[in-house]
């Protein structure tokens, strides 16, 4: 009778051991690869329209444009020791008799940035083109596909069409602005207006787009 | 014989006189030639705002569209959001465009719409500041009367002004449009 109890014991305590290992199981994290012998199914998921549901061929464009302040300083530097003297027939600074001058552009940080976002069911070109004012002189502008010395000058771009991508994955196309030439030197005070940037949009589904 | 010298110089004097009225004649008739044209049918060019317009354009109506925050924007440059269809239609009679043209309210800057047709101004819209869309813009005086019915190409010239100083930016945008003129 004796001997009963005790293996009844054992038994419930063995049984109740046994739940607390499963529950133990339970709170574990599972490992993140897999069993040799298990097997993994991915569930994939798919956009479709119904063939019976018609969708509009009508382009809706939608284009977000940002640029920087493109203030550009031109900064001239005396190639001698020679100090930049006052000439008062063109009212400008030259280098000194036999010196020899040169001169660089430069711009805050991004400021020369300008960035085209489509949020269009259409592939979309952009095209730049710069229009000088009096000022500009001798001074050209250009879009440029990077900010460093190696970037190359580009006239047009594409940016690929939304659908298919979320708003703040929307497409974009991003251009630097640069210049090259000498300022003249009597700009000293503020910033002058040198030139206009024109960003031409088409549906590059209606132009030979690449 | 005096007598037919005299004659012939006075033919002379006569022939000169005509010749000299007719040049005067022909003179008179290129002046008003030219006075007509400058009058009637001289382009008198674009004249594209250096300062946004004061006033709302009348055709103006707030755009229903959710809630989104303003793009970012650098001090002293720009960010605006534009939203068209390029199909346009004129309608010679009532001297109106009917397109569609939004300024949504992300953008930082307010928006003056042209209308060219092979570079000729057809209409301009008075200020549309963001959250604004236009969906017609009034023809320009005289502006009907040069065109016929059928199909143009032509562009949207889209003009951004700085909301505080009212100035024109730096960039501006050209969107080629198709316009078919109706009567």
């Amino acid at each position: 009778m004796k001997m009963k109890k005790i293996g009844a014991l054992v038994l419930a305590l063995v049984m109740a051991l046994s739940l607390t290992v499963t529950a133990f199981a339970d709170a574990t994290i599972s490992s993140v690869e897999a069993d040799s012998n298990s097997a993994s199914t991915e569930v994939k998921g798919k956009f479709a329209v119904d063939e019976s549901t018609t969708v509009s061929s009508d382009k809706k464009y939608k284009v977000d444009i940002a640029w920087g302040d493109m203030q550009f300083t031109y900064t001239m530097t005396s190639t001698s020791t020679a100090a930049l003297v006052w000439d008062p027939e063109t009212h400008t600074y030259k280098g000194e008799e036999g010196s020899t001058t040169s001169g660089a552009w430069t711009c805050d940080t991004n400021e020369n940035k300008v960035t085209l976002t489509n949020h269009s069911n259409a592939k979309m070109k952009a095209a730049f083109t710069f229009t000088a004012d009096d000022k500009a002189g001798g001074i050209t502008a250009s879009m440029n596909d990077g900010n460093t010395n190696t970037a190359n000058a580009i006239t047009e771009g594409y940016i690929a069409t939304a659908v298919g991508t979320t708003t703040e994955n929307a497409p974009t196309l991003i251009g630097y602005v640069k210049l090259a030439g000498d300022l003249d030197s009597r700009y000293t005070t503020e910033f002058v207006k040198l030139f206009t940037l024109t960003v031409t949009l088409t549906d590059a589904d209606s132009t030979s787009g690449s | 014989m005096a007598n037919a010298k005299r004659l012939a110089t006075d033919e002379k004097k006569e022939k000169r006189s005509r010749w000299l009225i007719l040049l005067l004649l022909l003179l008179l008739l290129i002046a008003i030639g030219v006075t007509l044209w400058a009058l009637f049918f001289r382009d008198r060019g674009t004249l594209t705002p250096d300062y946004a317009p004061h006033d709302e354009d009348k055709h103006a109506q707030t755009l229903d569209e959710p809630q989104e925050d303003k793009l970012a924007q650098s001090e002293g440059g720009g960010a605006v959001s534009l939203t068209y269809t390029t199909g346009v239609t004129i309608d010679i009679s009532d001297e109106q465009a009917t397109l569609y043209f939004a300024n949504p309210s992300k953008s930082n800057q307010d928006i003056v719409l042209q209308l060219m047709v092979q570079d000729v101004l057809m209409a301009q819209s008075g200020r549309l500041s963001p959250g604004k869309q236009l969906g017609t813009l009034d023809l320009l005086d005289g502006m009907a009367e040069r065109l016929e019915t059928g199909g143009y190409s032509g562009k949207f010239v889209v003009l951004f002004y700085q909301p505080d100083t009212h100035e024109k930016t730096i960039l501006n945008t050209e969107i080629p449009v198709e316009i078919t003129v109706v009567e």
